[in-house]
């Protein structure tokens, strides 16, 4: 029977996992080995993935890839006879170079230092809460979320403790050192390389067996290793107990229980590295694999002892257990020896005499050999559950039911746009009236000159244009610090896997695509979790169609302005025509440039986490500084250079002739022939016209007009297609240039939107027509977001090539949308 | 000279500095990759896919 046929609510015993692979090698590391109870609890909306229930975690598979996986309802049917009959006696083990713990010298291994600086490394599998002890411990403010995969890059932070100085690395979430996915290879690089002086094991109290499985690869490893026990109190709340001081000795390695979320024994745990790190020896364990592989593990050692892989400072019987298993680094160099024929023969024998005898192959053999120590050690130290907190599965059973989970899903994307537009609408409103305080208080009161311009126009105009969106940013960025906190971000991917499977891609790729309404730039970087290139590709090349949320200002202002009533609506379809662009992308992509077959979907669904207020608030408050910091920054500089290149050059004579026309305006009124009324009115015009023929000749207006063939088509002036142009270093600047451009002829003054209501041409036609502000929302939605995504795209990409494709793609479509919109909506109004 | 003016000239001057500061770190300054310390891997698989059969 396959896993794929088990009833929902049915549980079986896994007997076999086919295929072969990353995918196999991955769900064999989560726990599916031969033996052990796999449960189906759901299935997403459209059938597919399914959710099933292992190691007391639950984790999502295709239907596709569940068909891999044998099971029988019976529990007798998982123990195949083999003919490893047993451990080796004593004797033999000591032949094959086996102790079941021996101690050595730390400096032999290079680990030990003796010095008061202590590196740390904090490894531990996706979502055990490294990050948060990591901020705890450091001061720092990385980002954490409820979901795997937060971390996709190694983050320093420092701190002292009882006279130590601690150098923390928080390294990516791995569910083991394997040579298959790019996070593994790095942290088992980092580990061997970097050679840290303790490592801390961040293991996930709630699902001991599985987390545990890194903990047997530490050990292999030899390294001095403290395990962080943490999220101890859910392990607590579900009536369970574990004897973690017997587990310890069992593996000789110290365990302090924790809870990372509240900084509960952190302290003790840094305790523990100083210990571990004052040791002069330390005492290691080894994992005994059974009768048939430490034969072959003893052979391999003597043959590598003596070739100079023996000098690598890395244990024999790891480099053998790996080469066993078949790990393509560890073959990589071996085969770069001179010995290299001799050592890859002798390990295929040894391979093949392991899957005669085991009737399995080593990588499996290997696998269940861990999870089978981690077993017999739980089964002492860990008692069952007996409170079980049912508030997941009554979420999940809303949030990914058949009917309710994509109108669920829609339903909070829309309370989310509503909030940000409506809510966000009353801070907003009172920043904007103190700019414009702040403006009228500089304008009455400063001598006219460049200055004031400059201060007036220039600064408070464009910065004051974009700092009156804080409120709006900060409302969003809380609802994403939900999703990602409560856990909700997993299964928004669940659900959403099947409609990415049409498109080519997979739920995991959905998470970045989400992060990406937060900022572009991290969410290239969350793209390297997904293991295939050609998904992560395409991937990258659609999340800057995920409208971030330096956008969200543009959208506002001119929602605000122009469509105050239908915002949240106007708002929400323009996030859903990104999701459509990326999609409609992603399908091309996939069909043209990324032929590849996507890979498979493996992916854990977290508990569910209530947020709390301290990490909602931590989130927003960075996000706010992020946001000043970029005012007082490049919004600060843009403004500052338009405003430049709009205000000089300056012609005395156009300026002359302008002030005769109102000198003589005003004598035309002391003459009597016009009254009070139509002088201000002259006057008035008289100034519109000096300042549009000044902006018009001005730098930046000769730039407008060399673009405006271009944009012309698309019914965007010259100062749209400056500001569209200035938009490239960040979509903030869009509103920064528009506010020094559109200064409106008021004395007063007014708010942008204002400015932007009563823009017109000189034969009075308003500029922004609905199916220009349509045309031109569309292009700020689909043209690239900034410099900084353009440099994360090359950065993850490895090329230029693939950054600068995006840029052109990316604008060319726009160009194109906003002249579809444009044209053929005039041939239809 | 004009007093504004100056001023005004003074803070071109100073952002233009800024500026070309900016363009030549994007341009001519190294990155020390510290978001992967420098690890390559990634292109591992597509190496091994390309030379693998």
């Amino acid at each position: 029977m396959r896993l794929s046929e088990l009833k929902t609510g049915h549980k079986a015993y896994i007997t076999k996992v086919n295929g072969s692979g990353p995918f196999r090698k991955r769900i064999l590391e989560m726990g599916f080995v031969r033996g052990e109870e796999v449960r189906s609890i759901l299935n997403a909306p459209l059938k597919d993935p399914i959710k099933y229930e292992i190691m007391e975690y639950e984790v999502s598979l295709r239907r596709s890839e569940a068909v891999m996986v044998e099971i029988s309802v019976l529990e007798s049917d998982a123990h195949v006879r083999t003919d490893d009959d047993g451990m080796l006696t004593e004797e033999e083990l000591s032949q094959n170079g086996y102790h079941p713990a021996y101690s050595h010298n730390g400096n032999n291994n290079g680990f030990h230092n003796p010095e008061k600086n202590i590196r740390v490394a904090m490894i531990g599998n996706p979502n055990a809460g490294k990050t948060s002890i990591f901020n705890l411990a450091s001061g720092a403010h990385e980002h954490v979320g409820n979901y795997s995969g937060v971390t996709v890059n190694s983050k320093e932070g420092t701190l002292t403790h009882n006279g130590y100085t601690f150098t923390l690395t928080d390294l990516p979430g791995t569910y083991s050192l394997s040579a298959y996915t790019p996070e593994e290879l790095f942290v088992r690089k980092h580990i061997l390389e970097e050679r840290p002086d303790v490592i801390i094991n961040v293991v996930s109290a709630s699902a001991l067996e599985r987390n545990l499985y890194l903990t047997t690869e530490l050990i292999d490893l030899e390294v001095p290793v403290v395990i962080a026990l943490n999220m101890y109190d859910e392990l607590e709340q579900s009536g369970r107990t574990f004897d973690h001081r017997t587990f310890s000795e069992l593996i000789n390695t110290p365990m302090v229980p924790t809870v990372g979320k509240r900084g509960e024994g952190v302290p003790q745990l840094l305790e523990e590295v100083i210990a571990v790190y004052r040791q002069k020896e330390y005492k290691y364990v080894q994992i005994p694999y059974g009768r048939v592989p430490e034969k072959s593990i003893g052979i391999m050692m003597r043959e590598l002892a003596e070739t100079t892989a023996a000098l690598w400072k890395i244990p024999l019987r790891y480099i053998s257990i790996k080469l066993l298993e078949g790990d393509k680094e560890v073959e990589r160099q071996i085969r770069q020896l001179p010995e290299q024929e001799k050592i890859m023969a002798r390990r295929d024998k040894e391979r093949t005499y392991m899957e005669k005898l085991l009737r399995e192959d080593p990588e499996s053999a290997f696998t269940n050999a861990r999870y089978g120590f981690i077993a017999g050690g739980l089964k002492e130290t860990l008692s069952e559950k007996t409170q079980f907190a049912d508030s997941t599965k009554l979420i999940d059973t809303l949030v990914t039911h058949k009917y309710l989970g994509f109108p669920l899903f829609f339903v909070f994307l829309w309370v989310m746009f509503e909030a940000t537009f409506r809510l966000g609408g009353y801070p907003m409103a009172a920043i904007d009236w103190m700019v414009e305080q702040l403006g009228n208080l500089v304008r009455g009161n400063m001598a006219e000159g460049p200055l004031k311009d400059l201060v007036v126009d220039g600064i408070i105009g464009g910065v004051g244009g974009v700092i009156v969106f804080l409120p709006n940013i900060v409302i969003l960025y809380l609802f994403i610090a939900f999703m990602e906190d409560s856990g909700y971000m997993a299964r928004a991917a669940f659900i959403m896997d099947k409609v990415m499977h049409r498109i080519g891609l997979h739920g995991k790729s959905f998470i970045p695509l989400i992060m990406g309404f937060g900022c572009n730039v991290p969410a290239i970087m969350a793209t390297r979790t997904i293991e295939s290139r050609s998904s992560r590709m395409i991937t990258m090349f659609i999340v800057p169609f995920m409208s971030c949320s330096a956008r969200l200002p543009v959208y506002i202002l001119f929602v605000s302005a122009f469509f105050p009533s239908s915002g949240s609506l106007i708002l929400l379809g323009l996030y859903a025509f990104g999701i459509l662009i990326a999609a409609l992308t992603a399908r091309l992509f996939r069909d043209t440039l990324f032929k590849e077959d996507e890979t498979p979907f493996v992916m854990e669904l977290p508990p569910y986490r209530m947020p709390t207020l301290k990490s909602v608030f931590t989130h927003m408050w960075d996000r706010s500084r992020q946001y000043l910091q970029k005012m007082g920054g490049p919004i600060l500089i843009g403004s500052i250079i338009i405003w430049f290149l709009g205000y000089f050059p300056h012609n005395k004579e156009r300026e002359a002739a302008f002030d005769g026309q109102i000198t003589q305006a005003e004598m035309q009124h002391a003459a009597g022939s016009i009254n009070e009324e139509e002088l201000e009115v002259k006057i008035s015009e008289i100034d519109h016209n000096r300042n549009t023929e000044h902006q018009v000749n001005s730098y930046i207006g000769r730039i407008g007009h060399f673009m405006e063939p271009v944009m012309r088509p698309l019914g965007f002036d010259w100062k749209i297609s400056v500001s569209l142009l200035s938009g490239m270093a960040a979509k903030e600047i869009v509103i920064s240039t528009m506010g020094v451009l559109y200064t409106g002829d008021s004395d007063d003054q007014q708010s942008l939107q204002e400015r932007l209501q009563s823009e017109s041409y000189a034969d009075g036609t308003p500029v922004f027509t609905p199916l220009v502000i349509a045309g031109f929302l569309l292009f700020v939605l689909i043209y690239f977001p900034c410099i900084a995504t353009i440099v994360a795209i090359k950065e993850e990409s490895h090329s230029w090539g693939w950054a600068l494709f995006s840029v052109f793609y990316s604008t060319g479509l726009a160009w194109l949308v906003a002249f579809l919109v444009f044209q053929v909506g005039s041939l239809l109004m | 000279m004009d007093l504004q003016l100056f001023i005004v000239i003074i803070i071109g001057i100073v952002v233009g500095i800024i500026l070309l500061r900016q363009i030549y770190h994007f341009f001519f300054i190294q990155k020390d990759h510290t978001r992967c310390g420098g690890c390559n891997m990634c292109d591992l698989p597509k190496k091994e896919s390309s030379t693998g059969s």
